[in-house]
């Protein structure tokens, strides 16, 4: 089966200090991006802050904690909650990561990183296929930055990825910042990951800034998007055409503007690489 | 060669063990993670560790800056380890990671942790679940002119959801609302505490027996009547219907009311 995400444009995470003008339509974006888990209140102002949102503009759901990768049972209590707010929102699509995030009941609230066996692919792509018949549509799965690798992966990680997408039907979130800092981080080459992604799987893209420790480069989703992600995003607009586009920056998070100026530069690189193609859509 | 199963329990593991300061993990785990540049395998898993800590902490934080205020951020980090320890996140969503912490600060009131920071704890938590509290359209002036005569003694008012109510041994909100003023000038005083929302905002207030005893009444799904019934008890019998009038304007300015079932 084909992928059937729709092309949105250029989004924005919607976070708690933009939300006045967000909510009085004054920062405007094509669509919004939200944390799942950020959302399964009882009520409140964040969620009649999405409402008011999702009035505004598409609005898509992207989660953390759905622990793909876990060797726990999937969460009933997860499902009944994510499940809820794609009735309420009916987010354009859900999305969640490669990785693990949860064992033995407990929550790292963190992406962790899954070996590349054929063990690992069996699972998740088992699980991601019990997800997606929960949820009554297909998913998109977004590769992760990661810190270290297992010696006893079998396969690089975009063949993992795109073994998982063939095998479960869903799509996939291809974020290329994380493609780059793990590039970085364990000595493969960049272009050669986005060169083994599907394109017709793609349906949306991750743009962010990362920080350089010194011993490592990490995924911090500060600042703005450097040179070389952005040289990888043409790359991955040139293999895959136009896909949806999102700029994500959590710390530090700066004035609208100047988010909404990042995302336009995505827009301008689009126009640039895809150039009558996107100008005609 | 551990499976997908001991890989996770070992990795889990050995967070945990960085939040105590010091990551340990297990053997098993470091010989199937790869040493690659300037970072061996403990260094790689080290990393996540901090991470894992420090996301948490900073959760705990958010949650919790009056109790941070009050106890000094280095202390509040080496409570938030030890709290993280021995009560790992049992949710999905961080929201609900603080939900034991008021009662482990509890278990550390000594020298360390002022005897009043795990009321502050409390209130910081009963004022987070305030806020994310089910929405409810709240009870009107109009709602109440509607009521004929006859039907008042009969008449059961709810309170909404965003509605907690709260027993402090000390007087957290004023303490809260000193705002990181931990001088020890603070004496204890039993004392129990309304918290509530108006759209938004969330607001809290000691009360004095006569609301106390009302509020209790409509909790347990008491009638109009009952409350003045209660009340009785608190102030001159004569008094008793007026005093039930007068509590139920302030709860309706309050927006502490649900709108009666349509
Ligand atoms: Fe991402």
């Amino acid at each position: 089966m084909a992928l059937s995400v729709p092309y949105l444009g250029h989004g924005l995470g919607l976070r708690t200090q933009h939300y006045p003008q967000i909510t009085d339509g004054t920062a405007r974006a094509d669509w919004f991006e939200v944390i799942s888990e950020n959302f399964m209140l009882p009520g409140g102002r964040p969620l009649a802050v999405l409402a008011r949102t999702r009035e505004l503009a598409p609005v898509v759901l992207h989660g953390v904690s759905l622990s793909l990768g876990s060797t726990d049972p999937l969460s009933a209590v997860y499902f009944d909650e994510l499940a809820a707010l794609a009735r309420r929102f009916e987010p354009a699509w859900i999305s969640d990561h490669l990785c693990w995030g949860s064992v033995g009941d407990h929550y790292a609230h963190d992406l962790l990183p899954l070996p590349f066996t054929e063990e690992a692919l069996a699972h998740v792509a088992a699980r991601v296929t019990a997800v997606q018949e929960r949820l009554g549509r297909q998913i998109l799965v977004e590769n992760v930055s990661s810190y270290l690798t297992y010696a006893h992966s079998v396969m690089p990680e975009w063949e993992f990825l795109a073994g998982l997408a063939d095998r479960a039907d869903c799509g996939i979130l291809l974020d290329v910042n994380n493609i780059y800092v793990s590039a970085c981080n364990h000595g493969f080459d960049a272009a050669t990951y986005v060169a083994a992604i599907p394109a017709a799987r793609v349906g949306q893209i991750h743009l962010a800034g990362h920080t350089d420790k010194g011993t490592h480069l990490l995924d911090s989703h500060v600042g703005p998007v450097p040179d070389p992600v952005w040289d990888l995003y043409r790359l991955a607009l040139r293999q895959c055409g136009r896909v949806s586009t999102l700029v994500e920056w959590d710390e530090e998070i700066p004035e609208f503007p100047v988010l909404a100026a990042e995302a336009e530069r995505a827009r301008a690189v689009e126009a640039e690489v895809l150039g009558a193609y996107a100008e005609s859509a | 060669m551990p499976n997908l199963r001991e890989l996770q329990l070992a990795f889990f593991r050995a967070l945990d063990s960085g939040t105590a300061g010091t990551t340990d993990p297990d053997p098993a785990l470091l010989a199937v993670i790869e040493s690659r540049g300037a970072l061996d395998a403990a260094a790689r898993v080290d990393v996540y560790a901090q991470m894992y800590w420090m996301r948490i902490a900073d959760a705990l934080l958010e949650d919790f800056p009056r109790v941070a205020a009050l106890v000094g951020d280095a202390r509040f980090h080496a409570l938030a380890r030890a709290y993280l320890t021995a009560t790992p996140s049992r949710h999905a969503s961080l929201r609900y990671v603080g939900s034991g912490f008021a009662d482990f600060l509890a278990t550390r009131a000594s020298a360390e942790v002022p005897p009043f920071v795990p009321d502050v704890a409390r209130l910081e938590w009963a004022r987070l679940a305030v806020f994310y509290a089910p929405d409810a359209a709240v009870l009107t002036l109009a709602d109440l002119q509607r009521v004929p005569p006859g039907e008042w003694a009969a008449l059961r008012l709810h309170p909404v959801p965003a509605l907690q109510i709260l027993e402090v041994r000390w007087p957290a909100h004023t303490i809260w609302a000193a705002a990181g003023d931990a001088s020890d000038t603070w004496k204890p005083g039993g004392t129990m505490l309304r918290v509530w929302r108006d759209e938004f905002r969330v607001y809290q207030s000691p009360m004095d027996a006569a609301e106390i005893a009302a509020l209790v009444v409509l909790r347990a799904r008491g009638t109009f009547g009952d409350m003045c019934t209660a009340l009785a008890a608190t102030v001159p019998a004569e008094d008793a219907a007026a005093h039930a009038g007068a509590l139920l304007l302030r709860w309706i300015d309050d927006h502490v009311l649900a709108a009666p079932a349509p």
